[in-house]
């Protein structure tokens, strides 16, 4: 098992909905306007712009961005507690107790997915209760990124395994997939023939960012081709 | 909760072994705490519609012990299929929002002075009733009216149903037109306009309409963008976006066609003289069922063939003569080519003339012949409902069954012209004036005026969920509840090809002492003994009037409660057999399924247009353009277009503005899919995520194209004072290639000095530094056009 992500940016509109999900998901904090001016804005899904040619053959490319959660990620070879590692179905995980803060990891991302928690999450009266009771929030001096909405598999198992069945496609969803309007990202397992990704990923259109890198990375975009 | 690590880890434990083992699982506010150790955690969903633009996504909210935790959207709503916009998303920091109102509150100060005595509700409704009563009795209810957000809902009938009870005729409604509707209105006389179908399109053509990024239905066409974006790959599907800025729309179409604010009729005309040129135009369209095209002095034909060569065209468009002429070829050489107008188009001085032109480019290319492409809207089965208009002779606003073609325009086209309106002595002295779901002292153009006018009203009272910049102006504010909160219906979304309705109900009670607006109108109206709204049998919440309005809906047997996709072949064989999806033999059993449903909707699509029965399709001319100029002086009081002789062609030259120094840059506010109307700014996902894509958060931001920036030597991330006639703000920067040279792109819906915590002087608002200049055919403000300096600032 090998969960991966196909981003096919012929669909994707940059509407930006797959980063407001994660967001809420995953209970990022938001960082208040001080902190954001110097560059602490914490988004687990980012949208990149990349502007190509002049007017009037400008295109615009726009391209969501999770963690790439790589085959050999970079960044748990350089962490010293072992607070990040790849399991055994392909998801680089995080942990957030274990992390001392280093940011070694966070110097060593080439897609610089990773964000760092300056201050102690606080959220205002109020808007606090909009967080998910499903994902913990991180401390203080703790590095996090996207995990695949990991909460979700623990989930979907404990479901498939009370009804006494294997896990199905479906059953197990990011927030960007599931929320995704133009139907651009889908997710699921990467060895099973029978989900979609599958044959997805190996599209003559399928590309990695920075493959040259070597960090086999288990997004796979599919190219634009107008 | 203090957050240590110590208790972070004993947190853990204890909610993972409440939570079943669930490891990642973490609670956070307070009050859980108690119920994760010994609560029943039960995971419950309701559906509901959205709320927070009038697109009525259907969406699904996940409540653990009563507790609403997420929004996501219903995946069996037509409209949406599941999935929302991040608006949509930030939903419950609305509901939860700390600085909700909590009481209603009487104004302590002067106008425009945000300090408040909070009172009991039993004392601010009496105040209202017995205005209202003195009014009444004194035979004034003209002195009463109500500026209403319209939300498309059953709330803005229901409201314009209340001031027509009362008496008066003053319903004031305000929301942005629907895409193509000023055209077609002026071209067809048919209000609301026949629907599109973008599936069914070979050749999109977009004036300035940017579905993604606002009305009528992001979500929906976002999901539609993905599929054409997809399949035009295959089908050779074109999109060629016309704007000064490159907004979504451009960025995801084939090809972006750089413009001169105001001058889109223009190129739209030039393209109709390539199509006249070349004889390639739907000839049996024009022979059946137009009027005006040629034949007299002063017809279609000879007017673009006069005045809209390809030359002139460029001059006062910018767009090269070799454009025009292949996107004219192009356009009216596809099969079911499709030109729509609105977002910045008809935010200009010339929108109501640019959505004709556009209209008219439809009609030559053959569009409306195009088989599937335009739909007949099919009225609710409870009937017509009353449109509010304002009469463009008289300047009386009033709600009619239908609106009359020669002297009617939809109100809320002109509602931000109030003050004016007020000015010109068109519109009597209001005693009291309500204001709901709309917040007119950051909208508009010329907020100074609406000031005075409010300042001038001696009752002013407005519902809303935090103090917002109109408040001071208030002497009264009372607390209403949020979409979370309230029952309510979407009604069927403007220009999209089918019928639906969502229900909205109560996921929680209301919050904090607030009331749904509905409910406060009908304790108004009946309570107080004024007047009545409801029959006797229909109950006494607004929610029986939602119910009392569905049963027409039931008795037709039309549609059916939103159900799991199933193809229409097979629902249409279904049918036959005289069976459907759900069995409801009575009211109730259609009631509950709605609510359990989240709506209801009309399986497959409108018909197809047919222009039969229609009126005749009417192509602008010069002198029906003067006839409306004389006729509408009216709506644009003070810009004095009707004195002497009528000018020769004023859509050509005036609007159509250059910078004038090389400093200087025509100022163009743009909307965006995280703030559509300001609103978003209250809530802090939006707050941040509003500057996602050019990485400005908390910011407003300027965009400007990259060679002008460099001949002024600035560079991005530079603070910019952008400077006019009326004040300066001060901006970020942003050097990007998306932006025509002339313009200066400047996201709209910040810059609040109310609106809560989050919103509260925090960024600017562009549509301040605007004069005041209004489309003389439509009434609607322009944003266009509007020559601002810009300096660099030191940091």
């Amino acid at each position: 098992m090998k969960w991966g992500m196909v981003i096919d940016l012929q669909k994707c509109t940059g509407c930006g909905e797959c980063v407001a999900a994660c967001k809420l998901e995953n209970n990022v904090a938001i960082v208040e306007p001080k902190e954001s001016e110097m560059g602490r804005t914490m988004l687990w899904m980012d949208m990149l712009t990349v502007y190509e040619g002049e007017y009037p053959r400008l295109r615009v490319r726009q391209f969501p961005r999770p963690c790439m959660h790589c085959d050999h990620p970079p960044c748990t070879k350089v962490c010293p507690v072992r607070a990040t590692y790849r399991n055994e179905e392909g998801i680089v995980a995080q942990i957030y107790p274990q992390c001392i803060g280093c940011r070694y990891c966070m110097a060593a991302c080439p897609y610089t997915v990773k964000s760092f928690n300056w201050y102690k999450p606080e959220w205002a009266p109020g808007i606090r209760e909009t967080a998910n009771p499903d994902v913990s929030v991180r401390l203080v001096g703790v590095v996090e990124k996207c995990t695949f909405c990991v909460h979700r598999l623990q989930k979907a198992k404990e479901q498939a395994k009370a009804e006494g069945r294997n896990l199905r496609e479906g059953d197990f969803q990011t927030a960007c997939a599931e929320s995704c309007p133009a139907g651009a990202i889908v997710f699921g397992d990467l060895e099973n023939t029978n989900h979609r990704v599958n044959p997805l990923s190996r599209s003559p259109r399928a590309t990695r960012l920075l493959e040259d890198l070597g960090t086999e990375p288990k997004v796979i975009y599919l190219k634009e081709v107008d | 909760m203090k957050i240590t690590r110590r208790n972070f880890l004993q947190m853990l434990g204890i909610t993972g072994v409440a939570a079943g083992g669930i490891s990642q699982v973490w609670a956070i506010p307070d009050k859980w705490i108690e119920k994760l150790q010994y609560g029943p955690r039960i995971e419950t969903w309701k559906m509901s519609t959205c709320g927070q633009c009038p697109a009525g996504c259907g969406i699904r909210v996940r409540l653990i012990d009563e507790i609403p935790v997420r929004i996501f959207g219903n995946p069996i709503a037509p409209v949406n299929s599941g999935f929302i916009c991040p608006m949509g998303e930030a939903g419950l920091e609305l509901l939860y929002h700390p600085d909700r109102i909590r009481q209603p509150m009487r104004r302590k100060g002067k106008k425009g002075e945000s300090s408040w005595v909070p009172i009991s509700w039993e004392e601010a409704l009496g105040q209202i009733s017995q205005g209202l009563k003195g009014l009444l009795k004194n035979q004034q209810a003209d002195r009463f009216g109500f500026f209403f957000g319209d939300r498309n809902t059953l709330l803005t009938h229901f409201a314009g149903d209340f001031v027509t009870r009362m008496g008066s005729t003053n319903f004031f409604p305000w929301r942005a037109p629907g895409i193509n509707e000023l055209g077609l209105w002026q071209a067809i006389g048919e209000y609301p306009p026949p629907s599109f179908d973008l599936d069914k399109t070979d050749y999109l053509l977009t004036f300035g309409t940017n579905l993604l990024e606002g009305p009528p239905s992001p979500v929906y066409f976002n999901r539609l963008y993905g599929k054409l974006k997809e399949s035009r790959t295959r089908t050779g599907l074109k999109m060629v976006h016309v704007d000064a800025r490159m907004s979504q729309a451009g960025k995801n179409a084939t090809e972006w066609v750089q413009i001169r604010p105001g001058s889109m009729g223009v190129l739209a005309l030039g393209m109709a003289y390539v199509i006249l040129r070349d004889k390639n135009f739907d000839e049996e369209f024009v022979a059946r069922f137009s009027v005006d095209f040629r034949g007299g002095k002063e017809d279609f034909q000879t007017m673009v063939a006069r005045d809209y060569p390809p030359d002139k065209v460029f001059a006062v468009t910018g767009v090269p003569p070799g454009t025009v002429l292949r996107l004219a070829r192009e356009f009216s050489s596809a099969k079911a080519p499709l030109a729509l107008s609105g977002g910045t188009s008809d935010r200009s001085e010339t929108a109501l003339f640019t959505q004709w032109a556009v209209a008219g480019l439809n009609a030559l290319s053959g569009s409306f012949s195009a088989k599937g492409l335009w739909r007949e809207p099919v009225p609710l089965p409870w009937g017509p409902t009353p449109i509010p208009s304002i009469n463009t002779r008289s300047g009386a606003f009033s709600l009619k069954p239908k609106l009359a073609p020669d002297t009617d325009l939809p109100a809320h086209w002109a509602s931000e012209e109030l003050p004016h309106l007020r000015s010109a002595g068109k519109l009597p002295d209001l005693e009291m004036l309500m204001i709901a779901q709309v917040d007119p002292l950051y909208l508009p153009v010329d907020q100074k005026p609406w000031q005075e006018w409010l300042s001038r009203i001696p009752q002013v009272v407005q519902f809303a969920t935090l103090i917002d910049d109109t408040s001071p102006y208030a002497d009264l504010v009372l607390p209403a509840t949020t979409y979370l909160e309230q029952w309510d219906m979407t009604l069927p979304v403007p220009n999209l090809p089918f019928s639906q309705l969502g229900l909205q109900q109560p996921i929680v009670p209301p919050l904090n002492g607030a009331r749904p607006i509905g409910d406060v109108l009908l304790a108004l109206a009946t309570g107080q003994g004024v007047t009545t709204l409801l029959s006797e049998k229909s109950g006494k919440s607004y929610a029986d009037y939602i119910g009392e309005r569905l049963k027409p809906v039931f008795a037709s047997g039309k549609g059916t409660p939103f159900f799991e996709a199933v193809s229409l072949k097979f629902l249409g064989e279904l049918r036959e057999r005289g069976w459907q999806v759900y069995s409801y033999p009575a009211f109730a059993d259609f009631w509950r399924l709605l609510q359990e449903k989240g709506g209801w909707w009309d399986p497959g699509e409108y018909p197809e247009a047919e222009w039969k029965k229609r009126k005749k399709f009417a192509f602008p001319t010069l002198a029906r353009l003067n006839a409306l100029l004389k006729e509408r002086a009216l709506l644009s009081p003070g810009q004095g277009t009707t004195k002497g002789e009528p000018p020769s062609n004023k859509w050509m030259e005036g609007p159509a503005r250059k910078p004038e120094a090389p400093d200087s840059f025509l100022l163009a506010p743009f909307t965006t899919l995280m703030n559509m109307t300001g609103e978003g700014a209250s809530q802090p996902l939006l707050r941040e995520l509003s500057g996602l894509i050019p990485r400005v958060y908390w910011q407003t931001w300027a965009e400007m194209h990259p060679k002008r920036a460099e001949r002024l030597s600035l560079k991005d991330g530079d603070l910019i004072r952008v400077v006019s006639g009326k004040g300066s703000v001060t901006l970020y920067l942003k050097v990007v290639p998306t932006v025509s040279p002339e313009i200066l792109g400047v996201p709209f819906g910040q810059g609040h000095k109310e609106s809560g915590r989050y919103a509260k002087n925090v960024g600017a608002n562009p549509v301040a530094l605007i004069d005041p200049l209004v489309d003389p055919l439509s009434g609607r403000a322009s944003w266009q056009s509007m020559q601002v300096r810009v300096e660099k600032v030191n940091k």
